[in-house]
């Protein structure tokens, strides 16, 4: 019988709270190579491999676990690779216990489920120090694909099209590829070096990446279509939403999206021999999401872990949407929290500065008319608290520059709409990721910009009749009898 | 009230044996390509379990169909093989008008709870936006990100693998005692069959 715990600690080992607070090294800590092997050795090998259902890119973890276990890491890597080129960034990113492969991991149902995030860091970085082949790539083509946006879901598009054996050209409005994978997740989650030796890896393929082009703006789309074949747009979430209270214009109320962009987009280290913002000791931020507490901990690593940060939550804990890890972190870092609270409005120091914010206490109400609780506003329960920063992480809705400019149909909160075949209103344009749905997960947004590269291949090469899902092919192709043979359907991928 | 199921795989492969409290009820068989039949013990009857859903392989999904054999229940009814009983759709249900989700976290539970405890919950989700599980295809990525979207309140819970020696154990509240039989076959095959 499998021992039902994961060697080492649940969910990992991380760097001690108290040091790892005041700098912005990894807090994850890796498995040594002994420990992958006993912990892949743990796995199952079910025949019908769940973890697999459970990833959007459908990586084969089962084969990646099965290869790691006897120290065949190279083939670990292949497997792994063959459907997720992010994959340093994904063992790092990738919620693996809320709904992804951790989740479904049948042990979980007896113990705790194999560590597959850390199995598939360990391979990433072995990679790194032992580099491999990139993927096999197939003849020429002879077609142009423009993609628009070099984050998680143009990376995941441009390999596999490049992979079909087409001409890619990624445009980028900023100055480094990535996107919120770059800007938007703290160096302690996701070191950047990792991103970057994988964006390179991208690049090897023969995919070129031109930085510092916003189309619509440097470069017209006409352009683009003139010269491609097609044009796939994946230029993910942008557009923050605000807050609407007195005094939320004062200095010192900033967006939380810009506020780590500009502490990430250059590089931390960067930022820290220049810093922009004088925070003070007193943060407050707003929001109830992932991206609160990667502006908290941040917030809390500038001021060398000494200000008291605290996240100001409309929603009771139980129903936050955040990665419940994530949250233990930040706790154990030791940013407060108030729940069930709302800013109403924020005080000025005389100087047009922040320096307080009043907040209600709220109380979850009866259902509304679409069955949901919604929080309301309990009354003679206001209080105030002093604020030398107040960051505000609300939520993003997609990217709309782009459509907007080019006149192409747009959907809710104005992300692009698109068909089932990720085609837009306009012809030869294709869309997918977050600009098509809102804020996403990093592997998500890879999914789509996978699919969507399929259905662009398919329609450059006239194949859209004979479209089969990533998720038929996976199930009929890569069989337990296969790996098991070393059989399994690995090469270009097949149109 | 509430109905107990156990399943228990059998040491041959692709097996498995479904107990109600403690009597044998039923059993799981391998059929045909990627299917598998299941069968009672006391009427013999019979239905196909397959995760072709509404066309298309999908995860997390398995639809339990009539075989050419008539049930009880069928009178002088012309069988149609393949006709669909019940279908679980990537882990989301419909019976009498309500929606619900296995393997889920129910609404005010920890989220603690979720990453440590080994139980997972099926849930009746009141405020469900669609009126049919197809309805959901153009945003069914969505559901990937289930646990933070559609939460509900509690009907049963599950725990265990089918390999473990108590096997894989379900309780279901009353209101879906009349499905529990295919609950649990698709619940053991969905995520407790290794």
């Amino acid at each position: 019988m499998v021992d039902p715990n994961r060697v080492g600690e649940f969910p990992f080992r991380k760097a001690d709270p108290e040091k790892r607070k005041s700098n912005f090294s990894e807090v994850q800590q890796p498995y040594s190579e002994q420990e992958v092997m006993k912990e892949a050795e743990r796995c199952l090998l079910c025949g019908t491999p769940v973890c697999i259902d459970a990833c959007p890119v459908l990586l084969d973890v089962r084969g990646m676990n099965e290869a790691a276990a006897r120290g065949d890491f190279k083939t670990s890597y292949e497997r792994i690779r063959e459907t997720n080129p992010l994959l340093g960034v994904t063992a790092r990113c990738c919620p693996q216990l809320q709904g992804l492969c951790e989740d479904a991991c049948v042990l979980k149902w007896s113990g705790q489920p194999i560590a597959i995030g850390l199995i598939q860091r360990y391979i990433a970085d072995w990679e790194k120090k032992h580099r491999q082949e990139p993927p096999a790539i197939a003849q020429d083509t002879g077609k142009k694909v423009a993609v628009i946006g070099a984050g998680p879901a143009g990376l995941a598009a441009s390999a596999l099209l490049r992979r079909y054996g087409h001409k890619v050209t990624i445009f980028e409005a900023s100055n480094t590829a990535g996107g919120t994978a770059w800007y938007g997740v703290p160096d302690y989650h996701l070191p950047k070096e990792v991103l970057i030796d994988e964006v390179e890896k991208v690049r090897s393929m023969g995919v070129e990446i031109r930085t510092n082009v916003t189309i619509e703006k440097e470069l017209p789309l006409s352009k683009l279509l003139e010269e491609n074949d097609a044009v796939l747009i994946t230029t993910g979430s942008r557009d923050t939403v605000n807050i609407d209270v007195p005094g939320s214009n004062l200095d010192g109320v900033i967006s939380g999206y810009e506020f780590l962009e500009t502490v990430f987009s250059d590089g931390v280290e960067n930022y820290l021999s220049k810093p922009k913002y004088n925070l003070g000791n007193e943060i407050l931020v707003i929001g109830g999401g992932d991206t609160s507490l990667d502006c908290a901990r941040t917030a809390l690593r500038l001021t060398k872990g000494k200000a008291n940060v605290t996240i100001l939550c409309k929603n009771p804990k139980t129903e936050l949407h955040v990665d419940p890890i994530m949250l233990q972190e930040a706790e154990e870092e030791g940013v407060k929290f108030k729940f069930l609270v709302q800013a109403m409005s924020i005080q000025d120091d005389g100087n047009g500065h922040v320096s307080e914010a009043t907040i209600n206490n709220l109380h979850m109400g009866d259902p509304d008319d679409s069955g949901k609780k919604q929080p309301l506003i309990t009354p003679n329960s206001e209080i105030k608290m002093k604020c030398s920063t107040l960051l505000i992480a609300i939520g993003r809705g997609p990217n709309s520059f782009l459509q907007k400019n080019a006149g192409i149909n747009t959907g809710k909160r104005n992300s692009i709409a698109i068909t089932d075949e990720f085609k837009t209103s306009m012809k030869k344009v294709f869309a997918a990721g977050d600009v098509t749905s809102g804020e996403t997960l990093i592997v998500k947004a890879m999914e789509k910009g996978r699919e969507a590269a399929q259905r662009v291949h398919e329609s450059l090469m006239g194949l859209e009749s004979s479209h089969v899902s990533f998720y038929e092919r996976y199930y009929k192709d890569m069989s337990y009898d296969k790996m098991m043979e070393g059989k399994e359907e690995l090469g270009p991928p097949p149109d | 009230m509430s109905s107990e199921f156990v399943i228990k795989k059998r040491p041959k492969e692709s097996e498995a044996i479904i107990y109600l409290g403690k009597d044998k009820i039923a059993k799981i068989e391998k059929h045909e390509g990627f299917t598998f039949k299941l069968i009672t013990y006391k009427d013999k009857q019979e239905w196909v379990l397959s995760n072709l859903v509404h066309g298309q392989r999908r995860p997390f999904s398995y639809a339990v169909l009539k075989t050419a054999q008539k049930t009880p229940d069928d009178g002088e009814k012309e069988i149609q093989t393949g006709q669909e009983v019940f279908v679980v759709r990537e882990q989301l249900f419909k019976h009498n008008g309500k929606f619900y989700m296995l393997a889920s976290h129910p609404e005010g539970k920890s989220w603690t709870d979720y990453v440590n405890s080994s139980t997972r919950y099926v849930s009746r989700l009141d405020s469900f936006p669609y009126s049919n599980l197809s309805d959901i295809d153009h945003e069914h990525y969505k559901l990937r990100h289930k646990i933070k979207r559609f939460r509900g309140t509690p009907v049963g819970e599950a725990t265990g693998l089918g390999q473990d020696e108590g096997g894989h154990r379900l309780r279901l509240d009353n209101e879906l005692a009349d499905i529990g039989l295919f609950i649990a076959a698709i619940s053991y095959l969905l995520y407790a069959s290794g």
